[in-house]
């Protein structure tokens, strides 16, 4: 336990010591949740390089941003706003959802 | 009525698989039922408050609190989850040959109570969340109506615990001989899985690196959205496509639990002897 716990410990310690490697300034882009839809729906970023996204809800209730390529999960409150840090993406086209309204929201990342 | 039940479903479906392997790994513990309902009950009490602050836990730390938490709360049952597999097989090693037979029942029913309740309160707490900020959204949003999401809770939740079941008497029924040492693994298995999604989250916060964007993509083979795959992702941390760090955390995890389990510093002799039957 104590040793799995220096473990932990160490690979955490690790972590934010890097952190602010992986914090260095990425291109930020800014989706935004209006009616239980995704605006805008198809996001353009470029390929082999690590971005932030802003997803703002304007609608009262919470909606959670989900994505299976883009390997993502996030709750995003009513009339709130999270951040989320993206990978280095190869180019093509990786579709995300909000699981709460999935008929309606829908939209995909395009890399190129 | 049918979101709702999906929904419902995906969350308890990982409380109860959690719930059906511990329970499968404390065989004979007395009034364990007790504790995991009140671990249960608990669970739902913290993951109601949660839901009722996720606007001030999402916004704070610029936006990346929720992730944060979620690490934290992961990381928190890695441990008590480690700790319970590695007492389990080194106490097991003292008493087996002394009392082969019922060796791991009574291993187990000397486990602390408290920690069970722990593991099961940890294991519905963001699951739990979840579904409390789902109902939330469905009903203010006037998509549904309350009688719907109670029928669809409970429909969602009668099917998770179904599922959770089933692999807990399956378990019993086919490894009844190794019942010990396979539920022992699977804890593992688990445990390591937790770790790795505890770091997902950090990567996404920005906290760590992904180090690797993605070491492999096995989506077109199992999704993690179909059942299977929903399965496989509580019970071995299956993800379609991980980051380096994840696979990192996962292997290091499995590793460092492994030593500790059979401590090959203590002489092969006493190994070997030690083996569950």
């Amino acid at each position: 336990m104590r040793f799995g716990l220096s473990c932990f410990s160490v690979l955490l310690l690790a972590g934010v010591a890097l952190a602010p490697l992986a914090q260095a300034e990425t291109p930020t882009y800014t989706l935004e949740i209006k009616n239980h839809t995704f605006s805008p729906e198809t996001l353009t970023v470029p390929a082999d390089t690590p971005w932030t996204l802003i997803i703002k809800n304007h609608d009262k209730t919470p909606e959670e941003f989900e994505s299976e390529t883009l390997s993502r999960e996030k709750i995003i409150p009513g009339g709130g706003q999270v951040r989320v840090k993206m990978s280095a993406l190869k180019p093509g086209t990786y579709p995300f959802m909000g699981e709460f309204n999935p008929d309606k929201a829908k939209g995909q990342v395009v890399v190129k | 009525m049918l979101p709702v039940a999906t929904i419902v479903f995906r969350e308890c479906l990982e409380i109860a698989l959690i719930i059906s392997l511990v329970m499968a790994a404390t065989q004979g513990l007395e009034g364990r039922l007790r504790l995991i309902l009140s671990g249960l009950g608990l669970g739902f009490l913290g993951a109601a408050i949660i839901a009722f602050f996720t606007d001030t836990l999402a916004a704070s730390v610029e936006g990346t609190g929720q992730d944060i938490f979620n690490a934290g709360v992961l990381f928190v049952a890695v441990g008590f989850l480690s700790w319970t597999v590695i007492w389990m097989k080194h106490h097991a090693k003292h008493l087996s040959h002394r009392i082969r037979k019922v060796g791991s029942e009574i291993v187990a029913g000397e486990t602390s109570h408290w920690v069970l309740v722990t593991i099961v309160a940890l294991a519905s707490l963001r699951e739990g969340a979840e579904i409390v900020l789902f109902s939330y959204g469905m009903l203010a949003s006037g998509q549904v109506t309350w009688s719907s999401i109670i029928m669809g809770g409970l429909l969602g939740g009668v099917g998770g615990t179904v599922v959770g079941v089933m692999l807990y008497l399956g378990l019993l029924r086919t490894a009844r001989r190794h019942l010990f040492s396979v539920t022992s693994w699977l804890l593992v298995l688990l445990t390591a899985g937790m770790a790795a999604h505890g770091a997902s989250y950090l990567i996404a916060a920005g906290v760590l690196p992904d180090l690797v964007p993605q070491m492999w993509d096995t989506s077109h083979i199992v999704s993690s959205h179909g059942l299977l795959g929903e399965i496989l992702g509580v019970l071995i941390g299956y993800t379609p496509n991980p980051s380096g760090m994840e696979v990192l955390f996962y292997v290091t995890v499995v590793a460092s639990i492994a030593l500790l389990m059979y401590r090959p510093w203590e002489g092969k002799g006493l190994v070997s002897k030690a083996k569950p039957s």
